[in-house]
């Protein structure tokens, strides 16, 4: 498969060992992965280049959250379809994050390797 | 006696009357007499060989001596007596002279015992009497029995001056009844009074200027056990003499040389030596400011001394007990609010002045809500008529529960109120609150509550990254693995996956517990559902080689959160795998009112009496026979509150060591009345918390 037809992943994480653990998932599964260890980070990276898919940590570091980024996301008329899991430790805001337009909400926890990826496949297909 | 020393007796009066009387009644007929002697003297009437003067002096003479001998009788039978001796007397000289004066004596005396007579029977009686010697007098003279120089002039002359003695008689008589009336109105007086002062049931004494007793009433004859006779001109030391000596010479020198009552409290002793207390009041007899004697009254106040000495140690008693409340409500650190019937506040102590910044004369007399307004502990106001006072006044019930006070100058504080009524008797007198700020508690429970989400949030991050990791490794994404390392890699994978369960499950009783937990209900199969979970749990079971069955076909449809629903039905499932090393679990369903009831039944070890306390506590775990089994000890709690918040819940219905154990779960069924009211309670707490979800995202975000 040439790497031009891969689906683009942008991964917003600021937990270094996820980070590398969910682009080690991502790689295998033959995604290509962009990566931001934090919230305005990953917008820069979103004016650079639109992916097909934005996976998204709630807790992040420098002023910006992961439901901040969402609304910035939802609030640019080229991005506003673009699907974005949500993808958090924090089990209690699936009903916000809804609201707000995320596609999926994951917690990190009660989800494995194997569904996170099911998950991604489902939305976005291989 | 000694009545008579002061008091005129009854017939003493009349006497003195009818002495009186009697004078002038003498001088009345010797005048009369002289009168007629000048008439017959000018008339030159002849009327015998007799003076008429001598014989009314003789007729005087006679009366004068006799009343001396009768003085004591009854003024009518006087009167009488010497009416029969006068008459016979004078008849008897009559028979020789017949003179003027026979006759006036006659017609004299009637009249005089009609006007001094009380009874009118008796006057009656002497005027028939005098009728009688008239007409006997005159037949005589008619038929010549006796001779008669002039009759008609003689009788004409009687009678005239009978009428002048009569008419000076009669104005005598009133003058003298004016008298008599004025004298009897003071007998009566004098009569009253004796009679007051003997019923009285104070102690009366009379004493005369020496303090020799002269008189004493009944009352004190009983009170101190003395008859008359032993206290007669004795003086009242009879019965005292207890007190010290100067305070009787200060007694005696007050009223006998200052002349000024006194009065004081005596103790004193009684004939039988018994001693009582009395206040005694002594005032000197004054006649033109002259010592006289002494009257005293005593009142025995004995009883009262004894109960004025109970009252008073009630009362210190009492004092005793209310200073203890006073420094209570004082010193502690409730605020107490006490309210009168109308919800005024009377009563506050310093701890409701600290927590609300205002003085007690700032809140005493005021409406509780005028200074302290209050509202929900989500920020809603609180209307009048629901403030707890208002609430306490007309029910008549506790209430309690938390709320907001907003402070004079706009600051808040949470407290957690308890409203008593006050009831006397039945009759509702007031309130009392007692308020406890639990403005830090709700701090630090708010701290607890934010350190537990995000202690889990951190402690979950890292958590994910070695689960995820490990599987990732044993998987064999990272490259072949030696076989050495699938054990521990699967240990380290266990420990990681059981280390998650544990920060979930103490997430989940933070949310439990700050009632943050949230619910989303629905309608949903059993069938399904339970199926569901068991195709999750049957890898575990395969493992052990243990079954589970689903023993019940009937399709109901419940109402609740399908994934609490799940999550229960796993951690039942679950422990029960657990404690099961042979046979397996049954699953069945079935209605029971408004709930599903779901049975699961397994063969397992059972449950000890010790352990059945234990179940649905906060990390309590069994052990089994393989040791200290993996779990956090608070999934039988956690399943417990929440089926119980989805108006269910969680028991243990039998369980033998050995044999197994069966747990019931229930559900409310849809549409069912318990499944309604559980829909309205959350929808009610859905937005109290959608009011609230802007603190919340702050903390989270």
């Amino acid at each position: 498969m040439k790497v031009g037809a891969m689906k683009t992943i942008l991964l917003i994480e600021d937990d270094i060992s996820l980070l590398k653990l969910y682009t080690k998932i991502l790689t295998d599964a033959k995604y290509s992965v962009i990566q931001a260890i934090n919230g305005k980070n990953g917008l820069q990276l979103l004016q650079q280049q639109i992916p097909d898919l934005v996976v998204l940590d709630v807790v992040l570091p420098g002023g910006m959250n992961g439901f901040d980024v969402l609304e910035e996301i939802r609030r640019e008329e080229r991005l506003k379809k673009l699907p974005v899991i949500i993808l958090t430790n924090l089990d209690s805001e699936k009903k916000v994050a809804g609201e707000i337009g995320a596609n999926l909400y994951l917690v990190k926890t009660e989800t494995s390797s194997k569904q996170f990826l099911e998950h991604i496949q489902s939305l976005i297909g291989r | 006696m000694l009545n008579n020393v002061i008091f005129y007796q009854n017939s003493n009066i009349e006497e003195e009357i009818s002495k009186k009387l009697l004078r002038y009644f003498l001088f009345a007929s010797l005048f009369t007499s002289l009168f007629l002697r000048i008439i017959f003297v000018i008339f030159r009437i002849d009327v015998g060989e007799q003076d008429i003067l001598s014989l009314s002096i003789i007729g005087f003479l006679c009366i004068f001596i006799l009343r001396a001998f009768v003085i004591k009788s009854h003024a009518v039978i006087v009167n009488l007596t010497l009416f029969v001796i006068l008459s016979l007397f004078m008849y008897g000289m009559a028979f020789y002279v017949l003179s003027g004066i026979t006759l006036y004596w006659i017609v004299f005396f009637p009249f005089y015992a009609l006007f001094l007579s009380t009874k009118r029977i008796a006057s009656f009686l002497w005027i028939a009497i005098f009728l009688v010697s008239l007409l006997f007098l005159y037949s005589m003279w008619f038929f010549n029995i006796l001779p008669s120089p002039y009759p008609i002039l003689i009788l004409l002359f009687s009678v005239m001056s009978n009428v002048f003695s009569v008419v000076f008689a009669y104005m005598i008589y009133i003058l003298s009844h004016t008298a008599h009336t004025r004298l009897q109105n003071v007998l009566k007086e004098q009569q009253l009074l004796h009679a007051a002062i003997e019923s009285s049931t104070n102690h009366i004494t009379i004493t005369d200027e020496n303090g020799k007793i002269l008189f004493a009433n009944t009352a004190a004859y009983t009170l101190t056990g003395y008859t008359f006779k032993e206290m007669y001109n004795q003086t009242p030391r009879l019965w005292g003499g207890l007190m010290s000596a100067d305070f009787y010479t200060n007694l005696w020198k007050t009223i006998k040389y200052d002349k000024k009552p006194i009065v004081t409290e005596l103790t004193n002793i009684k004939k039988s030596g018994e001693l009582y207390t009395v206040i005694s009041h002594i005032s000197p007899i004054k006649q033109k400011d002259t010592v006289v004697g002494f009257i005293g009254t005593e009142e025995d106040i004995t009883k009262q001394k004894v109960l004025e000495e109970k009252l008073f140690e009630q009362n210190s008693k009492i004092q005793e007990e209310k200073i203890k409340i006073e420094s209570l409500l004082l010193g502690i650190a409730e605020g107490i609010v006490f309210h009168a019937k109308d919800g005024k506040i009377n009563f506050v102590n310093e701890s409701v002045c600290t927590m609300f910044r205002l003085s007690p004369e700032e809140m005493i007399g005021r409406n509780f809500s005028a200074i302290a307004p209050a509202e929900t502990e989500l920020g809603k106001k609180i209307e009048e008529s629901n403030r707890f006072i208002n609430i306490v006044l007309k029910t008549k019930k506790v209430v309690s529960d938390n709320l907001v006070y907003i402070r004079k100058d706009g600051t808040k504080f949470f407290a957690a109120i308890i409203c008593s009524p006050v009831v006397i008797d039945g009759e509702i007198v007031g309130a009392v609150q007692v308020i406890r700020d639990i403005s830090k508690e709700k701090e630090v429970e708010r701290m607890k509550d934010e350190f537990v989400s995000i202690a889990s949030h951190e402690l979950r991050t890292p958590l994910t990254a070695i689960d995820g990791l490990t599987s990732m490794i044993l998987d064999g994404n990272y490259g072949k693995i030696h076989k050495d390392l699938v054990k521990p890699l699967n240990d380290i994978l266990q420990s990681s996956t059981r280390l998650i369960s544990l920060v979930n499950d103490m997430l989940s009783l933070s949310r439990i517990q700050s009632l943050r937990m949230k619910y989303a209900l629905e309608d949903f199969s059993v069938k399904s559902a339970v199926t569901h979970t068991v195709s999750l749990l049957m890898p575990i079971a395969k493992e052990k080689s243990l079954y589970i069955k689903i023993a019940a076909s009937q399709n109901l449809s419940i109402y609740t959160d399908k994934e609490k629903f799940e999550q229960i039905l796993t951690n039942i499932i679950g422990n029960a795998l657990k404690f099961t090393d042979k046979g397996g679990i049954t699953l069945s369903w079935k209605k029971h009112h408004d709930l599903l009831e779901v049975s699961i039944k397994d063969t397992g070890i059972g449950i000890g009496i010790a352990d059945k306390e234990k179940l649905f506590g906060k990390f309590q775990q069994i052990t089994s026979s393989e040791g200290r089994p993996a779990g956090t000890g608070l999934g039988l709690y956690i399943s417990q509150q929440m089926a119980r918040k989805l108006g269910g819940d969680i028991w243990l219905e039998q369980s033998s060591i050995g044999k197994g154990s069966e747990f019931i779960c229930s559900f409310p069924l849809s549409k069912s009345g318990t499944a309604k009211k559980i829909k309205s309670t959350m929808n009610a707490e859905l937005r109290e918390q959608e009011e609230q979800k802007t603190g919340t995202m702050n903390i989270h975000r």
